[in-house]
């Protein structure tokens, strides 16, 4: 009796593609990358899949939430359409707002639609409009406001406390939030029924030329604002880590979540350090990614996102609750360094594969970048093609039928442990550095450097191809109807912002100030123990300050400086 | 050799363009000096002190249409007309024109190759041996 040779079918299907291979293709050298120059094959198998541990991937809703935040996604609710505007005076850019709103603009479970604050960058810096800095900017890439007035023609007869509200505002973030309250109060919504998130990046110093408070101070001031948002207003987020940042400024895709965790983890660190307990206030952090040119990297990216995040609150941060460890406000921003000024229609393509990627991936909230973005801010009808995007995608696709449908993916799969490993590499190499010794000795900032220098030889080459720049140009000038700014902007904000001091007590302003002066003093003196900072900005802000003469205290008592 | 002044917005915090061109040029073994102002008269301060042969502004949200036509007068006034104004980032097209009446020599926008912008570069010292 013979025994029968047990047949394995995997072997025998590889074993024929193998002979296949060699037949066709002979001598053939393949040189497969993803952008950041992970090595791949061209095919992947089952057994690629089998080396991934199955606990890292599990099913949706369930730790380590590879496979999306909740059990369901987008059949519970559809992604939040998280387009960010801004531009000229407050009620322009309210204006922008209700007509992206009729246009589909869609809020998260029903409720209302975002409004995603883009501030100019005068505001963003923390200079009033009559600085002379400000000269010549007023209002061009963002809004100009500084005023709980201008906050009022921004945001009347909104129902605050149904909408999320996104201040892309960075250092004055504690300031906007305390002028947000004011705001809000006077509206009659409490300060706990507010909905939002700030973008309270204090290190975009380590990247890019923005200058930023000294990193020891940043960490203070990051772990008090987290701490006042997570006693005082249950729907904020704290803060979004910013990555998107970081893979603008040149930063492949491993950097991206590893630099952005690395400030996370800082941040989380410090917070615990002033008195909390992680539970208490890590499930209200957001994440802010970028979709760039690597389609699978940026799927294996949100999912690789979520399960980084999952192993380091649970294991690190030793949290108990799986609210803490479930990374739930992904905000997905298709890249604006991958669209090009040259055939911008091209841009369309770009961004509609860039956030079908984004919805593969189960991210919360999606920004698709306009077409003309390498040209002007959005005009209306480029800011409408985005929403058009999203809505083909939800209501055409039936991608949303399924959550993550890529999952099981061989390839998908393998890639999504591999990026996993590599970033955590790199967090341990932070680590080991300490995150504010990264930033000083400007570590950070020569990785970054290197990817983007790598990024730009290789366009140089053309062994990066970017249609219509260097493969497939044309001289044709497509006209385009683009954002123009308002020239008379400037006047007026320097006149509201000069009438509005002048009607003012002042003598209870400069009071307010001084006070708030003190306190910031005695909180970065002290900290973590000594007093909180917002309720004396709070103050400030009822004694009508504005947001330039707030900041100057911050400026002055937490050191500003550029990157090192 | 040439000497350049690359120069940005303290308020802007987009170098990413900067830099690399920065680096372009001093790989060509160009000599490149990087300063950030606030007012446009710093720049001129600077170019003057520093005796360069090329000023470069980067600048990708706004604030240029001011600048630029700044610089290029005041170097006029001050008798600095030798050294070239150039500009570079996302600026729109309908924009370049005018830049172009006012003083600036060559607005290099998105896309602009790193070989270009050294090649014009290498050009102007060509022209002004000549």
């Amino acid at each position: 009796m013979t025994a029968e040779k047990v047949i394995n079918p995997e072997e025998k299907a590889e074993d024929e593609w193998q002979r296949a291979y060699d037949k066709r293709y002979k001598s053939l050298e393949l040189d497969l990358k993803t952008a950041a120059g992970i090595p791949i094959k061209p095919v992947y198998s089952p057994k690629d899949a089998r080396e991934v541990n199955y606990e890292n991937i599990g099913m949706p809703g369930v730790y380590p939430f590879t496979r999306g935040s909740h059990p369901l996604m987008y059949q519970y609710t559809r992604w939040t359409t998280q387009q960010g505007f801004g531009f000229g005076l407050p009620e322009h850019t309210r204006e922008r707002y209700d007509v992206l709103r009729r246009e589909g603009l869609s809020g998260y479970a029903g409720m209302e639609a975002p409004f995603f604050l883009i501030g100019d960058e005068v505001t963003t810096a923390g200079y009033d409009p009559d600085n002379p800095i400000a000269k010549g900017r007023v209002g061009k890439c963002g809004v100009s406001w500084c005023t709980t007035r201008d906050l009022e023609r921004l945001f009347h007869d909104l129902p605050l406390d149904k909408m999320f509200t996104v201040w892309n505002i960075f250092l004055p973030s504690p300031i906007a939030l305390a002028m947000y309250i004011v705001t809000a109060e006077k509206m009659g919504f409490p300060t706990k029924s507010l909905r939002g998130v700030s973008c309270f990046y204090v290190f975009e110093q380590m990247f890019m030329d923005h200058p930023g408070y000294e990193p020891e101070n940043a960490l203070k001031l990051a772990a008090e604002h987290t701490k006042f948002c997570a006693r005082n207003i249950p729907y904020w987020n704290s803060t979004s880590f910013d990555g998107y940042a970081l893979q603008e400024t040149g930063a492949n895709a491993v950097q991206e979540l590893a630099f952005m965790f690395a400030e996370a983890i800082a941040t989380t660190e410090a917070t615990m350090k002033a008195g909390l307990s992680p539970d208490d206030f890590v499930s209200r952090f957001g994440f802010h990614i970028a979709a760039g040119d690597d389609f699978f990297e940026n799927v294996c990216k949100i999912r690789a996102l979520r399960q980084i995040w999952a192993r380091l609150t649970k294991e690190r941060f030793g949290c108990q609750q799986a609210k803490s460890w479930r990374a739930s406000t992904i905000q997905v921003e298709t890249a604006g360094d991958s669209l090009t000024a040259q055939q911008p229609l091209n841009n369309i393509a770009r961004a509609a594969i860039q956030t079908l990627a984004a919805v593969l991936g189960s991210a919360n909230s999606i920004w698709t970048t306009h077409y003309d973005e390498a040209l002007s801010i959005p005009t209306e009808e480029s800011a409408t093609i985005c929403l058009r995007t999203q809505q083909i995608i939800l209501h055409e696709t039936n991608v949303p039928n399924v959550v993550d449908p890529l999952g099981g993916s061989y390839y998908v799969e393998w890639l999504t442990n591999k990026m996993v490993e590599d970033v955590m590499a790199l967090i341990r190499k932070i680590d080991d550095m300490t995150f504010v010794e990264a930033i000083k000795n400007g570590w950070i900032r020569q990785e970054i450097e290197g990817s983007a220098w790598e990024y730009r030889k290789a366009l140089e080459t053309g062994d990066r191809v970017k249609v219509g720049v260097n493969k497939y140009a044309t001289d044709d000038k497509l006209e385009m109807r683009l954002h123009k700014a308002d020239p008379e902007v400037e006047k007026i904000a320097i006149q509201r912002v000069q009438e509005f001091r002048a009607q003012r007590d002042s003598q209870k302003t400069d009071k307010a100030l001084q006070k708030m002066r003190q306190v910031a003093e005695n909180f970065r003196d002290m900290w973590p123990d000594g007093p909180e900072i917002m309720p004396a900005i709070i103050e400030a802000v009822r004694a009508d300050a504005t947001l330039g003469e707030m900041m100057e205290v911050m400026r002055q008592t937490f050191g500003f400086r550029y990157s090192y | 050799m040439e000497k350049i002044l690359l120069a940005k917005s303290s308020l802007e915090g987009h170098d990413r363009g900067a830099r690399t061109v920065a680096r372009a040029m001093r790989d060509a073994g160009m000599e490149v000096i990087f300063i950030r102002f606030d007012t446009p008269d710093e720049v001129i301060r600077a170019a003057e002190q520093e005796d360069v042969d090329v000023i470069g502004i980067s600048a990708s949200i706004g604030g240029y249409d001011y600048v630029l036509p700044e610089i290029a007068k005041g170097l006029k006034e001050k008798g600095l007309g030798h050294i070239t104004l150039i500009a570079g980032g996302v600026i729109p097209l309908y924009d370049i024109p005018d830049l172009l009446k006012k003083g600036v020599a060559k607005v290099f926008g998105p896309g602009s190759s790193l070989g270009e912008i050294v090649d014009y570069i290498r050009s102007l010292d060509k022209a002004k041996a000549t």
